[in-house]
């Protein structure tokens, strides 16, 4: 009587560890969903990131590149148009269709803050805090986060084309011990102009071109210390048709990576990201 | 005697609790392999979406080539179906519409990727549903 007792104990118990198991398994089963789950959404979330930042790069009248050079430097090139266009309306609206009907569609919570392209100016940042932009008056460049910074670009080269015929020009001065290369080149409607040598970022150098007398209608490139801070390259047309483009070497380290100056917030599942919408990643 | 007689009793007992347990299971908890087969084809369908829209497919489709889309469905091997959509927004109107041949129509389960693209002034909001056929 004693055994049968014992063996029904055993018996119990056997069917006990048995239902645990299958128990523990569906957990374990549902966890790996869930998981997959996550793993999936956050792919997802990461696409959206990368697209938005792509079709704010379509929305910009600009074009731009970025490349890791061998050397362990990060260039970047940036052209645009003169007259510049006002990009921020249609980018603002692109924010209102984030955040309601593409929130919907993706079946996530969606919430874009691009209040700081919403100015007339789009804007990309580095890491390292340099800042790419073109503005709705007819400036393009690249300057300091800060006013207390410096971009430490060590090569700017800038290229202008125009059909009109230059006039007279104001070149600017070298300093021969200038930390930063700066390579100038205007093609114009009367021949080209070149104009190469180093330059202190500390120090303003101006170069004006002149396409009507008295000085109406120009193009104005300037380098160095301005108010936005040490090393700005900008270029600003006054009632000039042009193409501008700008390239720039930075060390790779505080440049390895740009962001829009814009936000984006999103949730997916169990999966939420908030961050600068990424241009480049430094690959 | 007597033992051996109840422990066969327990035995049996447990075998069919087993077989009840067996039976009963798959009923109360959701299918792990149709789960995982919804998380390939969502997978597959949102990689697919964005190699359309990374390949430059989807900005040729909106300017009126549409096989830029449908070969790539081709592609896609057999077993898997697709519909592409791009609605002009604000407005939700359709402005393409196209789907893998020989799929029918989209099935109730379907998985559905959505991203946006801009073109020529306006964004579209592109919608590609994919499902086992």
């Amino acid at each position: 009587m004693k055994r049968a007792f014992i063996s029904t104990l055993a018996a119990l118990a056997l069917a006990a560890l048995v239902m645990l198991l299958v128990a523990s398994s569906q957990a374990a089963f549902q966890l790996r969903e869930r998981g997959l789950a996550d793993y999936a959404a956050a792919g997802l979330v990461q696409y959206a990131f990368d697209n938005s930042g792509n079709q704010i790069a379509a929305m910009s009248d600009w074009n731009l590149t970025f490349a890791k050079t061998a050397a362990g430097k990060a260039n970047v090139t940036l052209a645009t148009n003169f007259p510049t266009f006002n990009d921020s309306p249609r980018i603002v609206n692109y924010s209102d269709y984030l955040a309601n009907n593409f929130s919907k569609g993706f079946g996530a919570s969606v919430l874009p803050d691009f209040t700081p392209l919403s100015g007339g100016e789009i804007k990309l940042v580095s890491n390292g805090g340099a800042v790419l932009f073109v503005n709705s008056s007819n400036t393009t460049g690249i300057r300091p986060a800060d006013v207390r910074d410096s971009t430490n670009a060590s090569t700017v080269a800038i290229v202008l084309s125009t059909p009109r015929t230059l006039l007279s020009s104001n070149p600017w001065a070298f300093d021969p011990l200038g930390s930063t290369q700066v390579n100038l080149t205007l093609v114009h409607g009367g021949g080209t102009i070149n104009s190469k040598g180093r330059m202190d970022p500390n120090k303003p150098h101006n170069y004006w071109l002149n396409f009507t007398p008295g000085g109406a209608q120009f193009l104005q490139v300037f380098f160095g210390n301005g108010t936005a801070g040490n090393g700005t390259a900008t270029i600003r047309s006054q009632q000039v048709n042009a193409t501008a483009g700008i390239w720039a070497e930075f060390p790779y380290a505080p440049a390895s990576a740009w962001h829009y100056d814009a936000t984006l917030n999103v949730t997916k599942g169990g999966v939420s990201r908030v961050s600068k919408i990424p241009a480049w990643d430094g690959g | 005697m007597k033992g051996f007689v109840l422990t066969m009793d327990a035995v049996v007992a447990l075998g069919l609790v087993l077989a009840v347990l067996g039976l009963l299971l798959p009923l109360a908890s959701p299918n792990n392999a149709d789960a995982l087969d919804e998380i390939a084809v969502q997978r597959y369908t949102s990689d697919l979406l964005a190699v359309l829209q990374k390949s430059g497919r989807v900005e040729s489709a909106l300017a009126g080539n549409e096989s830029a889309i449908t070969s790539a469905f081709i592609y896609s091997g057999q077993g898997k179906c697709f519909l592409f959509t791009a609605r002009r927004m604000p407005s939700g109107e359709i402005v393409s519409a196209l789907s893998k041949g020989g799929c029918g129509s989209v099935r109730a389960n379907a998985a559905t990727a959505v991203s946006n693209e801009f073109y020529n002034g306006s964004v579209y909001e592109v919608q590609l549903a994919g499902w086992l056929a």
